[in-house]
């Protein structure tokens, strides 16, 4: 059975391409729950240092692997975009910024910064490494 | 939603308010940390072990980490059970999931703690 009426279909949501701010408030929740990889990441590290230095080996080791620092780069996209788009809903608890003509601008304003951010802190991490 | 005076109150008819306001204040907490943490993600992967005691026992560290990984965990796990709360209508699968994820968060956060501590003080 195929569908062959041309009449337009009513929103489904696996079809329907959802308006960037729709997109970016799914993201935020996203973002957010794995952000719960990114603090257990963090308790990883924390317990392997505290258990020797063979044992952060092992997980620094993990971490610089490609998919180690794919995971990484992720995290801190996470927490930018968790962190900006957190902002926007600090702001808007205020009354502020709700009319409809600045949603677009703020979802476009959350995702450069977002992304900029994220790159910004990797380029600096990189060139300056650990001599900081 | 057969007993109703059985459900435990995780709905937010009854503690919504209060649960936003946790939410909110920290995330307030957060924010001044985030730059930081971020920035201590990106160079992590490069300290080797001397540098990394070094770094963990400069206070300026330690003390964002703990306020990180308290203020973090406590945050995380109010947004954990606001997604289980809309996605699981079931009342005991919903109950159970905001106790297990409350549960690991506690739990990951006190062996982060006790790392830290150890590591300072060792």
């Amino acid at each position: 059975m195929s569908w062959n009426d041309k009449r337009p279909m009513s929103p489904h949501l696996q079809i329907y391409d959802l308006p960037l701010t729709a997109k970016i408030s799914i993201m935020h929740r996203m973002t957010g729950a794995f952000l719960l990889l990114g603090l257990f990441i963090i308790v990883l590290v924390l317990s392997s240092v505290a258990l020797g230095e063979s044992y952060w080996l092992m997980i620094k080791e993990i971490l610089n692997s490609w998919p180690g620092l794919l995971v990484l780069f992720g995290l801190t996209f996470s927490v930018y975009f968790h962190f900006c788009h957190g902002i926007r809903h600090l702001i808007w608890d205020t009354g502020r910024y709700l009319e409809k003509n600045m949603q677009a601008k703020g979802a476009a304003l959350v995702i450069g910064t977002s992304i900029v951010l994220t790159l910004l802190t990797w380029f600096i991490a990189l060139s300056t490494g650990s001599s900081l | 939603m057969t007993n109703k005076t059985n459900s435990v109150n995780t709905h937010s008819a009854h503690k919504g308010s209060g649960h936003f306001l946790k939410q909110k204040f920290s995330a307030m907490i957060l924010i001044p940390i985030v730059l930081w943490f971020c920035f201590s993600i990106a160079i992590m992967p490069s300290m080797d072990y001397e540098y990394m005691l070094l770094w963990l026992k400069s206070p300026y560290n330690y003390i964002l980490l703990s306020i990180t990984l308290i203020t973090g965990f406590y945050h995380l796990q109010l947004g954990l059970q606001m997604i289980i709360e809309d996605y699981i209508a079931e009342d005991n699968l919903q109950r159970n999931m905001i106790l297990m994820t409350k549960w690991i968060c506690i739990m990951l956060c006190v062996v982060g703690l006790i790392s830290l501590f150890y590591i300072v003080l060792g």
